[in-house]
């Protein structure tokens, strides 16, 4: 049913109004304390994931008088108290989820009519400054264009992105204790995401939380930031239910045009795992910082790759007239996708056991990757902004360089 | 020397000892799902070792490019046309973000843009990490498109941009400018800054126990930087929090006297 729901494409509200916030903080709040009292309980949990995708449906305005802005707005926080309070009754998620994979189909014919033309970068960059998001403007102007929708963009994906049996799980049990982390660090790592950051197909987004955390709720806000910690604590302990993995670690795909023609997909996480990885990567941080050593200058150093070049720049003043020297840039292709998950996970019970839990719900399982209305699984380890990913791939390529040094001296 | 950042890694050594690094790095990775992309892999080396050439040292396919390589994103090479060609490359890349930045067709926000944004740019990333001898052109060129973009915002190409203008619209916002800096002014303190920064990561990465006479570059740096601050003596420790803030305030404070 989850598969059913995130396939769809429905498009969600970027911030709550004001009016709302109350409201959604209490669906939120009994939605996490549900999964708290039953952490065992896989409808508890369907029900916290299902909670933005039935109830942040953007308003689309019926006709032209409800499409001035003031108007808008009002219908559009109406209709969002509306279904939080039918949320709210018994069944009425169930109720819901139907309303959604019916609804939609209109809804689409609706917005193929709008989109015909297709927002140009400028129009985007536009609206990005009224939104004060000066840095994804800029960035908007820079970009090339998404590849259009066509088999031969799915296939390249899909070679990006190889499909990989699920893992035979290690046997042996990690005897380690999780990390168990406050609620101050799960509002730290909130509150760092970037500004406007966007979500993923269960539509909830960081600002979402945050405007649950503000508005008139915000004096109760200790409350639902000790729930969501909970909640946190669960995931980074292994205690949900395995299945949902692949659906926390699923991702929309965005291809986007490469200057030399080839394909970037960009994947953005849910939001949840984002916040979880986030801060397994923060807690593993400093050890690992440690056990790469002099050799990893991408993980916890500040200004590692400038360093590398002023070495090398260096290095090569003084001794660039000596012909017995060669120097060796190393390429790998494909690194982030390819790299080998049972030797990855295998490290990282091995040099990190505490985190292992919430890494081993993740990666064990294909991730389920959507590109428009097609969805396929595979393992993957990479998405851009993610930390933990860069901490597992450089411990990884450590392994075959403690073998080279070995070798070498 | 051997250093990765990520998946990026340099390996600089004995031509035989990087050839066997080479040869460990293929047979070990392809177990672990790290497949070496041959082709995109480079040696080079100013005065190129002929064992290279050799059967067996390396592939036949492996990049050999003669000049210089691109390392995470700047120049590692003694040739300065090299150098000089790749910040160009950059220099235009930037050029065609500021035309796109044009097409909004509203100053305001224009002005907003340059001013949060440039940072974001690659230019500056190659300000902090090439020495400005070889950046000297691509600077010029770079300053001057900025100049006539700029004059076309606030006066629409029309008169009464002088020199005066330019400076003024160059100093930081504290100052009354507009806070767009030119290449001309950040070159005198990034370089010195980054290297300042980076000082006791450069000794780790090289691996030798002293270090402690300044390189080269780093002296020419402070020379000019002393020069445009029109500073006898200056001293600044590696272990300072914000290098880069603090040679900013300095600059600054003397071009604003200049200015005057």
């Amino acid at each position: 049913m989850l598969n059913l729901v995130f396939q769809k494409q429905v498009t969600k509200i970027t911030s709550i109004p004001p009016h709302c916030r109350l409201n959604l903080y209490r669906s939120l709040k009994s939605s996490l304390d549900r999964v708290l009292g039953h952490p065992n309980d896989l409808s508890a949990w369907l029900h916290l994931l299902l909670l933005p995708v039935c109830t942040l449906s953007l308003y689309f305005p019926k006709s032209s008088t409800e499409e001035r802005s003031g108007n808008r707005k009002r219908l559009q926080t109406a209709s969002i108290n509306d279904v939080l309070s039918r949320w709210r009754e018994p069944q009425g998620c169930v109720v819901l989820v139907h309303q959604i994979l019916q609804m939609h189909k209109e809804i689409q014919k609706g917005r193929k009519q709008g989109q015909k033309k297709r927002k140009t970068n400028v129009e985007a960059c536009r609206k990005k400054i009224s939104n004060g998001l000066y840095t994804a403007a800029f960035r908007i102007l820079s970009y090339n264009r998404v590849a259009p929708d066509n088999p031969d963009t799915l296939h390249e994906l899909q070679q990006k992105n190889p499909y990989t049996p699920p893992l035979t799980i290690l046997s042996g049990n990690v005897s380690t204790a999780a990390i168990s982390v406050d609620s101050k660090a799960v509002l730290d790592s909130i509150r760092s995401f970037p500004k406007g950051t966007s979500c993923g197909r269960d539509g909830l987004r960081a600002q979402h939380l945050l405007d649950a955390l503000s508005g008139p709720a915000a004096v109760v806000s200790d409350e639902l930031l000790n729930s969501i910690t909970g909640v946190v604590n669960l995931w980074l302990s292994g205690d949900c239910p395995a299945v949902l993995g692949q659906y926390i670690a699923s991702a929309p795909l965005t291809p986007l045009l490469k200057p030399d023609g080839g394909l970037r997909p960009i994947e953005i996480g849910t939001i949840w795992w984002r916040l979880c990885s986030k801060i397994a990567a923060t807690s593993v941080g400093k050890d690992m910082a440690n056990y790469l050593g002099n050799h990893q200058y991408g993980v916890g150093i500040p200004c590692g790759g400038e360093s590398i070049l002023h070495a090398a720049n260096r290095l090569m003043k003084l001794k660039g007239t000596e012909n017995n020297i060669t120097m060796m840039l190393v390429d790998f292709s494909n690194a982030f996708n390819l790299v080998d998950r049972t030797t990855l996970i295998r490290e990282v019970r091995d040099k990190c056991p505490h985190i292992s839990k919430w890494v081993e719900f993740c990666y064990a399982q294909p991730a389920r990757l959507y590109y428009n209305d097609s969805i396929y699984r595979h393992l993957r380890v990479s998405s851009k902004g993610i930390p933990l990913d860069h901490f597992f791939f450089s411990g990884f390529t450590f392994i075959s360089l403690q073998n080279c040094r070995k070798l070498l001296s | 020397m051997h250093a990765w950042y990520l998946d990026d890694g340099t390996i600089v050594g004995d031509t035989l000892e990087v050839s066997k690094a080479l040869k460990i790095i293929q047979q070990e990775g392809g177990s672990r799902g790290l497949h070496l992309n041959i082709r995109k892999t480079e040696i080079y080396w100013p005065s190129t070792d002929p064992r290279c050439f050799m059967e067996d040292v390396f592939p036949t396919d492996i990049g050999r490019p003669t000049s210089g390589v691109k390392l995470l994103g700047g120049p590692v090479s003694c040739d300065h046309q090299y150098c000089s060609d790749l910040v160009f490359s950059i220099d235009d890349k930037t050029f065609h973000l500021m035309n796109s930045v044009r097409q909004l067709k509203d100053p305001q926000s224009e002005i907003f843009l340059l001013r949060n944004c440039t940072r974001v740019s690659k230019l500056y990333f190659t300000l902090r990490t090439t020495s400005p001898q070889v950046l000297q052109a691509a600077i010029t060129h770079y300053d001057h498109h900025l100049r006539k973009y700029l004059q076309h915002l606030i006066t629409c190409d029309g008169a009464g941009f002088g020199p005066l203008q330019q400076r003024l619209v160059a100093l930081p916002m504290k100052y009354g400018g507009f806070g767009i800096y030119t290449l001309e002014n950040t070159s005198q303190y990034y370089y010195l800054a980054s290297l300042t920064q980076t000082h006791h990561l450069q000794t780790n990465i090289l691996n030798v126990v002293d270090l402690s006479a300044p390189s080269h570059n780093y002296q020419h740096a402070l020379n000019k930087f002393m020069h445009a601050c029109g500073l006898s003596s200056f001293s600044i420790s590696s272990t300072a929090p914000h290098p880069m803030k603090t040679l900013e305030a300095q600059f600054f404070d003397v071009v604003k006297k200049d200015t005057g």
